[in-house]
């Protein structure tokens, strides 16, 4: 394809782009693959919930054919965007809350 | 009176910084930096009087009290390969840092710009989950050519913070359950979280997995050495 922005991609697949749906739909169809591979591998199967997250997460479109391989595995939620500022003071926040310990860097 | 944190994020050529107060947001902003200011400095870690002075102004102009702080952290950069959690920064760490362990990188001066603006008010400073965490399982490094072994490198801070949001809206603890994550961004990451501990994942940033708007992810590496792309 001859762009790297996920946005571009999604509206080209709504309208009617078939060159990219196909390209997309194998984007989709990797990622499924992946997470199959992990549940199979590192979980042995047991798998409590699988969850979207992230940029192109918003793609409601793109989440759904994830989704579609998927589910039979565990449930699955969608948590979209990426706040790594929130996510530091999240993790200050459980320090000074003495929910996590502090860990010593050597 | 909720904590207040100041979080720093440095990039190649801007620093976020943001100031909550408990979960809120109460401050955001994106210090930009000229190619001409950075390009100046033969390292980056060179770079952190002035970035330093810089969000101190900032906050300044915007009637921020630093002394107000209950602690700052930091982007973690490119250190040593560690467990995921938040690391207070000590001696060893500002050694890494300002030598550039794993490499160069503008989030390396995450956690040494938060150290000094740390000391200045005396609170202390932290990172938290780098993009280094590597909790893989010794069976999941294996590839099928011992000079390439698989490595972790993902989408460390988001995931572990999105897992352990998930577990606690389910009413469960993030250690007792087996999540798989997929980070869909520039690059997609998948990675296994086995009761609170990344066992398998694809190498996001220079490798394997699934091809991205970005990046080409696996390929078939007979075709890839001998450059015969059917």
């Amino acid at each position: 394809m001859s762009t790297n922005d996920a946005l571009e991609v999604e509206n080209a697949v709504k309208a009617g782009n078939k060159e990219w749906e196909k390209v997309y739909k194998a984007m989709a169809y990797q990622v499924a693959k992946e997470v199959g591979g992990l549940a199979a591998s590192a979980m042995s199967m047991d798998v409590d919930a699988i969850f979207l997250t992230g940029g192109m997460a918003y793609d409601k479109g793109f989440c759904a054919l994830v989704k579609s391989h998927v589910e039979k595995i565990a449930p699955v939620y969608v948590y979209p965007g990426e706040d790594e500022m929130k996510a530091l003071a999240l993790n200050g926040l459980m320090v000074l809350n003495g929910e996590t310990e502090v860990k010593v860097y050597e | 009176m909720a904590h207040k944190i100041l979080t720093i994020n440095p990039g190649s050529t801007s620093t976020k910084i943001a100031v909550f107060e408990g979960e809120e947001q109460v401050f955001k902003k994106n210090l930009k930096h000229t190619t001409e200011e950075v390009s100046k400095y033969e390292h980056i870690a060179d770079q952190k009087p002035f970035r330093t002075e810089a969000i101190k102004r900032e906050l300044k102009e915007a009637g921020i009290d630093l002394s107000e702080m209950s602690c700052v952290v930091g982007r973690g950069g490119l250190l040593r390969p560690l467990v995921s959690g938040v690391y207070e920064v000590n001696d060893l760490m500002i050694k890494d840092l300002m030598e550039g362990y794993n490499g160069e990188h503008a989030s390396n001066l995450g956690g040494l710009i938060a150290n000094d603006i740390a000391k200045e008010i005396g609170v202390k400073a932290y990172i938290a989950d780098p993009v280094v965490v590597d909790e893989m399982d010794e069976v999941a490094r294996y590839s099928g050519h011992p000079l390439f072994p698989r490595i972790s490198i993902f989408h460390a801070l988001n995931q572990k913070i999105i897992a352990r949001q998930l577990a606690k809206d389910l009413g469960r603890k993030y250690e007792d359950m087996n999540i798989i994550a997929i980070h869909l961004g520039g690059g997609i990451s998948v990675s296994a979280h086995k009761k609170g501990r990344v066992v398998d994942t694809n190498n996001a940033l220079n490798g394997d997995g699934p091809f991205t708007p970005e990046r080409a992810g696996s390929l078939p590496a007979g075709f890839l050495v001998h450059q015969r792309c059917p």
